[in-house]
């Protein structure tokens, strides 16, 4: 809820719906709370059919939601924030989602990430032309393989089904799948997949003005939408987190075999548990998945697992030869670690680190203390243990001897609190996207003659080469551009992939901490404030907490 | 004891004699005997029965002359209140002869004083308890430590750690560890080199062991992991093989520069109960073995707003802003 946190919103908003109304809907909204859609239209410079619009477009991506405002029966529209920043994710979903059921996967997630919610029929069709467009083979990538992926999806829980209520005519529900129901694919009725299929051949064969005017047949699915489940890309995400901070504790087998133990544990009672897995089962997926492991050679791996990264993997029982659980808790706990230890070792040197690490394991300690155990001498200490106190890593404590706080007699403790570090870090992680987004930005606007240059050339080197035209004319096309130019082409893709590519990687740590201060169990710890900069602060997190 | 019992030979074969003549020399070494038997002191009643052919006053004299000589203590009986006790006074101590060589002309002050300082040991005692205890003025207090420092029985040995304290110790006492600030500390300062080449040492010793034990096992995590452990008595003993330093160090010093290896994320630590019989002969024993860190570098810290020192003064329109900023201008090679 910091100011970085609702800046990031913004510019994920203006990045994803590039005309401004999206923005300025969503900052007005979060300013001001949820909002009825007559104040919108008065208030905001904005003709009514663009907001409409636009916030038509923003609820079916459940970036604003609608409330009925209990007294008045009134809509009311809300600015959901969480929902917002999933938007940096997007790109890993859609490239889990390419790893896990390839292209055809990747498309269906591709589009309902793009759209927001849709229902099954008019998804198969789009993808399915996407596919064609690409060049794909149509007979092997046809409606029913396209359909098929899409079962596995949903029965993998990638995708989430939303029904409209009647009762509620405005509001979509999401209906939770427990493992006990199985989901539901709609079945398209009969005309409709004939429709379907000889628009596929017709697309094939005649184009489009040829088209034989046919009535849209009722698909049997009018009702029934999809979405995609978030939270079951974060689950798969952290894994891969978790799978590679044991490789590189362990070895790869390692690695594997945690791979094994998450994929069992995939049906989860509780967020922070898993369901307690059996030593035969395990044994029994690593020789599916080819991994050569006698079950000796197993059980010493199972040893060395659960000695490491924080203990998360803790054998519980001894039936069924060893019965281990996964706990997301201390797992999530272990990894925010490394990456606070990281940051500091890299922001205010390893001596830093040392104290950290030794308030970590110590409690409190004062100053003195400090100096004489960490083995640094005392100004340095001093600098550290103040720098990392002002960026909020740790927190002070104040101990009197006597009843006023006098400052002679009263003992200073510090302490660590992983709690405000991560909330410091994430804050961090924020500002950073945003000033990495600004920065793209920037540049892309600065060289925006160049960029344009060398789109339109490309165009027209494609278009030759479709043509089939000789190496000559291409060669003229490719000389508009003289080589100082290429060079600062070259130099700006470089730019701009470094960019992305920090980009990219930042969102890993920004999951990792959310989904860390999500499953945490410690609140907040309350801070005596008091002045007129701490009311106004106060108003400012009631406000955006609603 | 050498020396009275050489003064006191010839005499006892006088004294056997129990001769009437009374003789106050022999009267005095008599007592000094008498003392030497009871070294927890002597009653007036005691001397009263044990010679009973001397009157008082010869008694008395006797004990003042002794008490001059500084050969035995006038000290008030606490099981029985009024009556004096003597005591011999420790001769044997080297300190206790010099001030007696010193003379009589030693004051009593200094004496207190003395004493004071002889029992605080190695420790040494700091110049506001000594006047807590002797209730002497400041003045007269700082004439008297001169006087016994110039005397060179005292010494004032200044404290690592608050260096405004002095603390006084008799003259040839070496100062306990906790004041000199023990091995890392040389004339009073924090030899922060040292360490750090400690710590090297004790890292590259744990990841050779480390490396050794990958090539050994390449296929039992197990053993790899039980293999690469290294006990700190082995370390201390390949450390002062290494003669890195000057003084050989205790496993104390090691498991200090350990933990801040620990505490460096670069190692992990165990505790087993020892099998085998050290030298140190220690219940239980520590393990160090070296590891990988869970994560080689947090993706916030691999763009340049992660160590920007200036991060906190970056905003849109500014003087410091993302577009024109010249880490980001470095590095994106513009």
């Amino acid at each position: 809820m910091t100011t970085h946190h609702i800046q990031l919103a913004f510019d994920l908003l203006e990045d994803l719906f590039p005309d401004g109304t999206s923005k300025e809907i969503a900052s007005y909204l979060s300013r001001k709370g949820p909002l009825p859609f007559a104040l919108l239209v008065r208030d905001l410079n904005i003709p009514a059919r663009n907001i409409a619009r636009s916030l038509a477009a923003l609820t079916i991506h459940d970036i604003v939601e609608c409330q009925v405002e209990a007294s008045t029966k009134r809509v009311l529209y809300a600015l959901n924030l969480k929902r917002t920043l999933y938007i940096l994710h997007y790109s890993k979903c859609i490239h889990c989602a390419r790893q896990l059921y390839s292209f055809d996967g990747e498309l269906i997630i591709e589009e309902l990430l793009l759209n927001g919610k849709q229902r099954m029929s008019t998804l198969l069709v789009k993808v399915y032309e996407r596919l064609i467009k690409a060049g794909k083979d149509p007979e092997t990538h046809n409606l029913q393989s396209i359909k098929e992926k899409f079962k596995t999806l949903v029965s993998a829980q990638f995708l989430q089904r939303v029904v409209a209520d009647d009762a509620k005519p405005f509001m979509a529900t999401t209906v939770e799948e427990t493992s006990a129901s199985s989901v539901q694919i709609p079945e398209l009725t009969p005309e409709a997949w004939k429709y379907l299929v000889s628009n596929q051949q017709y697309e094939s064969n005649e184009p489009a003005q040829k088209k034989v005017k046919t009535s849209m047949p009722i698909f049997g699915d009018e009702k029934i939408f999809w979405k995609v489940n978030f939270q079951r890309f974060f689950a798969y995400l952290r894994d891969e987190e978790l799978i590679q901070a044991f490789t590189n504790r362990i070895d790869q087998n390692a690695g594997k075999i945690v791979r094994a133990i998450l994929r069992l544990a995939a049906v989860k009672l509780d967020p922070s548990r898993t369901i307690p897995i059996s030593f035969i089962e395990i044994a029994k997926t690593i020789s599916n998945t080819g991994l050569q492991l006698n079950d000796e050679s197993l059980q010493k791996y199972m040893n060395v697992i659960t000695n490491d990264v924080n203990n998360c993997i803790v054998k519980i029982g001894d039936h069924g030869r060893g019965t281990y659980e996964v706990d997301f808790q201390k797992a999530l706990r272990g990894l925010t670690k490394a990456h606070i230890q990281s940051f500091l070792k890299e922001r205010y040197g390893s001596n830093a680190l040392r104290i950290y690490n030794m308030l970590e394991e110590r409690g409190c300690l004062s100053q003195k203390q400090i100096e004489d155990m960490a083995m640094i001498n005392a100004k340095e200490a001093q600098q550290y243990v103040y720098s990392m106190f002002i960026d909020g890593m740790l927190t002070l404590e104040e101990l009197s001897k006597a009843n006023d706080f006098n400052p002679t007699r009263t003992f200073y403790f510090f302490r660590v609190n992983l709690y405000n570090g991560v909330l410091s870090l994430l804050d961090h992680s924020y500002k950073t996207m945003s000033n990495l987004m600004q920065r793209r930005h920037f540049e892309k606007e600065r060289h925006r003659k160049l960029i344009d240059k060398r789109d339109k050339v490309d165009a027209i080197i494609h278009s030759l080469r479709e043509q089939n035209a000789d190496e000559e004319q291409i060669n003229e096309v490719d000389d508009i551009l003289s080589p100082v130019e290429k060079e600062q082409i070259k130099k700006l893709d470089a730019a701009f992939r470094k960019i992305d590519l920090a980009q990219l990687q930042l969102t890993e740590t920004i999951l990792l901490l959310e989904l860390y201060l999500s499953l945490s169990n410690t609140v907040a710890p309350v801070q005596k404030k008091t002045g007129g900069k701490a009311v106004a602060e106060k108003l400012l997190e009631t406000r955006a907490q609603r | 004891m050498a020396s009275s019992q050489a003064k006191s030979e010839p005499m006892d074969t006088n004294s056997s004699a129990e001769a009437s003549n009374f003789d106050p020399v022999n009267l005095e070494s008599e007592i000094l005997q008498l003392c030497l038997q009871f070294p927890n002191g002597v009653t007036d009643k005691i001397l009263e029965n044990s010679f009973r052919s001397v009157t008082m006053q010869q008694r008395v004299s006797a004990l003042n002359r002794l008490l001059s000589l500084n050969k035995i203590d006038l000290l008030k009986s606490a099981t029985e209140s009024g009556t004096f006790l003597y005591r011999i006074r420790d001769t044997t101590s080297a300190s206790g002869s010099s001030i007696s060589v010193g003379g009589t002309t030693t004051d009593q002050m200094e004496r207190v004083v003395y004493q004071l300082v002889k029992e605080s040991g190695t420790l040494g005692i700091w110049m506001r308890d000594i006047r807590t205890k002797t209730k002497l003025s400041q003045t007269i207090l700082n004439k008297t430590l001169k006087s016994l420092e110039s005397k060179k029985l005292i010494k004032a040995v200044k404290s690592v750690h608050a260096s405004k304290k002095k603390v006084y110790m008799l003259y040839e006492m070496t100062p306990d560890p906790s004041i000199t600030g023990g091995t890392w500390y040389s004339d009073h300062e924090f030899e922060a080199e040292f360490v750090r080449v400690l710590n090297e040492q004790c890292a590259r010793l744990l990841d050779e062991r480390l490396e050794e034990s990958i090539k050994k096992f390449p296929n039992d995590p197990f053993l790899r992991r039980t293999s690469a452990f290294m006990s700190s008595n082995e370390l201390v003993a390949l450390i002062n093989e290494m003669g890195i330093a000057t003084v050989s160090l205790t496993v104390q010093d090691i498991e200090s520069i350990l933990n801040t290896l620990i505490y460096d994320g670069k190692i992990e630590k165990t505790t087993v109960a020892s099998t085998t019989t050290t030298a140190e002969g220690g219940a239980k024993q520590h393990l160090y073995r070296s590891v990988v860190a869970i994560l080689e570098s947090s993706p916030v810290v691999r763009n340049p707003c992660g160590i920007c020192p200036v991060f906190k003064d970056c905003h849109d329109d500014g003087l410091i802003t993302p577009e024109t900023c010249i880490y980001l201008n470095k590095w994106l090679d513009f």
